[in-house]
């Protein structure tokens, strides 16, 4: 990243008729490179040189506010005055900060250095001085002349980001593993056995897609991802309402839910072959087992928090306990169904690959399995990547599902 | 206005000598309503006054049927009150405007649930949104609406089901000084139009005088005899009500008489 980093410029220059070497002194302590400037035309000299890029941009210009005219035969606008108004023309980028200063106090309402304060506030200025400058002033004055510490307004609490900043991180955490990969591989750190580099997995995917038929894999695994999760959420989500609205089907459902759920659906895979043989409906079955249970106790305590004022305000509107389930309590829990959907496709696709490394003929996980084989790593690693982008590319879909069914979110 | 509120008028509901009690897990029993007992009359505005744990919201929800009196009766029009219908519309302190529809939607609700003819429910919609000053909004979700504007739906959508009874549980007590001024004034002119019998739930005296016709006023111990308080302030009530000499002295009265150990109305009617 070596494009466009400037130095971060120090200057600030002092337009004082008098010169002020204890100011001086203070911005040198905070760290600030003061130059001293006797007048009008000594300033713009340097500031032409700055836009002839001769000269550092300064990060401010301090202007005392009864400037010697320097020339201008006009006594108004004050000639510190229309240096500062100079200085904000300019188009420099940062842009000069301007300081209006004053040996002479700000005075009331009508006197000159009000009025210059309010045009000058109108230019805009990041703060004023009044001469002697305490150590504290001008260290303050120093600190509000710093750019804005990158770390503390790039990660604050409640902070929203905007979608195209979403999508750049989003990619660029992409970019790490890639790296890593690419450095362990191309440098040989690793053998190709155990992991062969991006372009050789790339490779392999082709070789995968458009000789040996794993399209076909592909359709099979979403094929049975897509039935099962279906089946799981179609009965899971009226069951979960129901549980999440009543108490008493909550307490029947609920300890055989959880008997359920703490058996991992693996340990059903020999029961389930010898019911269901070894065809999709084995697949499909071991996914069931291991989405539903969990989906049916997130549905039910999301149900559970939709607000019981809704509730008992549709009551009062004369809706009947059916009305209120299908009219209330159904739309008010939608958005939060989905992203328990969303949540629980992930452990789906778990399943299947669990699913598919037994008792296979199609699928990626079968694949998977028998590309580890034949050591042919290259292929191991291209079907893994293959579930990711399927995963992504899910999370993505069930996003603008959710965002599509409920505009009324805030 | 056109509304003559006198003790003639019909009873609306009875209140008899209704009770709640809870019982505690450790086996104590707590006494939210102990024995209230009162008459609105048709068209009537009450107000059920009181401190915070007095057992007013507790009262409402049972004339609104959402909750059982442990003894006692609520009448409504001479029926015995079971459960909540739309003959008895209730407004929340919480916003309850339904997220999901807009609001002309939340408005259509109750109409939609009676299946109400498409063009009637239209017509219905139009007239509560211009009631409460809602024609501009017709279309926005309650996300985009102010506290104010979200209790105004609710309103809307309770009256446009045509209740006999408007239930309000301190509805304006999470609003600005200005809007609570604001939506009492619109009350009162939906309330003039529709003449519906009102029973409103507050703790804020100036609130209550100044939208009752009679106050009943509760004490923090539910057991103590209650105040009933007829308030002779003169209708058409508007903002210049609020400072009358004859308002002032009304609300001072009032606050003596619940801070009051036993303290009697000097009101009594």
């Amino acid at each position: 990243m070596a494009m466009g980093w400037k130095r971060r410029s120090r200057e600030v220059l002092i337009v004082d008729g008098d010169s002020n070497p204890d100011l001086q002194n203070l911005l040198e302590e905070a760290g600030l490179h003061p130059v001293h400037l006797q007048d009008f035309a000594a300033a713009r000299e340097y500031l032409d040189a700055v836009v002839r890029h001769e000269r550092p941009a300064p990060v401010a210009a301090l202007v005392d506010i009864a400037l010697a005219p320097g020339g201008s035969p006009s006594p108004d606008p004050p000639a510190g005055l229309r240096l500062m108004e100079e200085i904000k023309t300019l188009k420099l980028r940062p842009a000069i900060k301007v300081v209006p200063i004053t040996g002479s106090g700000w005075g009331l309402d009508g006197s000159l250095g009000y009025e210059v304060l309010r045009r000058a506030g109108e230019l805009g200025i990041v703060g004023w001085l009044t001469k002697p400058v305490s150590r504290e002033r001008a260290r303050r004055l120093a600190r509000s002349l710093e750019p804005r510490r990158i770390a503390s307004s790039l990660l604050q609490f409640n902070q929203s980001i905007s979608s195209p900043a979403r999508r750049f991180l989003g990619a660029l955490a992409f970019v790490f593993p890639l790296v890593l990969w690419s450095a362990l591989t191309y440098r040989g750190f690793v053998k190709p056995i155990f992991l062969p580099p991006p372009s050789q997995v790339i490779a392999d995917l082709g070789q995968l897609l458009f000789h040996e038929g794993f399209s076909a894999d592909i359709a099979a695994s979403i094929y049975r991802v897509l039935v099962a999760f279906c089946l799981a959420s179609a009965l899971a989500a009226p069951l979960g309402i129901l549980m999440g609205s009543f108490a008493p089907i909550e307490a029947f459902i609920s300890p055989l839910c959880a008997f359920f759920r703490y058996i991992p659906a693996s340990a059903f895979i020999p029961l389930i072959i010898l019911w269901l043989g070894i065809d999709h409906a084995q697949k499909i079955a071991v996914i069931f087992m291991g989405v539903f249970f969990y989906l049916l106790v997130l549905i039910a305590a999301t149900v559970a928090n939709v607000p019981k004022e809704f509730i008992e305000t549709a009551y009062t509107l004369g809706a009947s306990r059916r009305q209120v389930l299908l009219r209330v309590v159904s739309p008010a829990a939608l958005p939060g169904i989905l992203e328990n959907l969303r949540a629980m496709v992930g452990a789906a696709w778990t399943y299947l690959i669990v699913a598919e490394l037994v008792a296979a003929q199609v699928g990626i996980g079968y694949r998977i399995l028998k590309a580890e084989r034949f050591l042919q790593t290259g292929q191991v690693v291209a079907g893994i990547l293959v579930i990711g982008v399927i995963g992504i590319l899910t999370d993505f879909g069930f996003r603008a599902l959710i965002r599509l069914v409920s505009p009324w979110k805030e | 206005m056109s509304l003559a509120l006198t003790a003639d008028g019909e009873i609306k509901i009875w209140v008899e000598r209704v009770s709640k009690t809870y019982p505690r897990p450790n086996g104590e029993v707590v006494t939210a309503v102990a024995r209230a007992d009162l008459f609105v009359r048709t068209g009537e505005f009450l107000v059920i006054l009181g401190p915070s744990g007095c057992g007013k919201t507790t009262l409402l929800r049972i004339l609104a049927g959402l909750e059982e009196p442990t003894t006692g009766n609520v009448f409504v029009d001479g029926v015995s009150v079971t459960g909540p219908g739309n003959d008895r519309g209730m407004v929340f302190q919480a916003y309850t405007s339904f997220p999901w529809l807009t609001v002309a939607e939340n408005i259509a609700f109750g109409l939609r649930l009676r299946g109400n003819d498409e063009k009637e429910r239209e017509e219905v919609v139009n007239q509560y949104l211009d009631v409460t000053g809602l024609l501009d909004s017709r279309d926005k979700y309650p996300k985009e609406l102010s506290g104010g504007m979200k209790q105004r739906v609710a309103i809307a959508r309770t009256l446009a089901t045509k209740p006999q009874v408007l239930l309000m549980d301190e509805p304006f007590g999470a609003l600005d000084a200005e809007a609570r001024w604001r939506m009492h004034e619109l009350l009162l002119e939906i309330w003039a139009k529709t003449r519906v019998t009102v029973v409103f739930v507050t703790h804020d005296i100036e609130e209550a005088l100044f939208l009752a016709d009679t106050v009943y006023v509760s004490t923090a111990r539910p057991s103590r005899q209650k105040e009933l308080l007829r308030v002779p302030l003169e209708r058409p009530r508007t903002l210049a009500t609020k400072g009358l000499q004859e308002f002032i002295e009304l609300e001072m009265d009032i606050a003596r008489m619940i801070r009051a150990e036993g303290g009697t109305g000097s009101q009594r009617e």
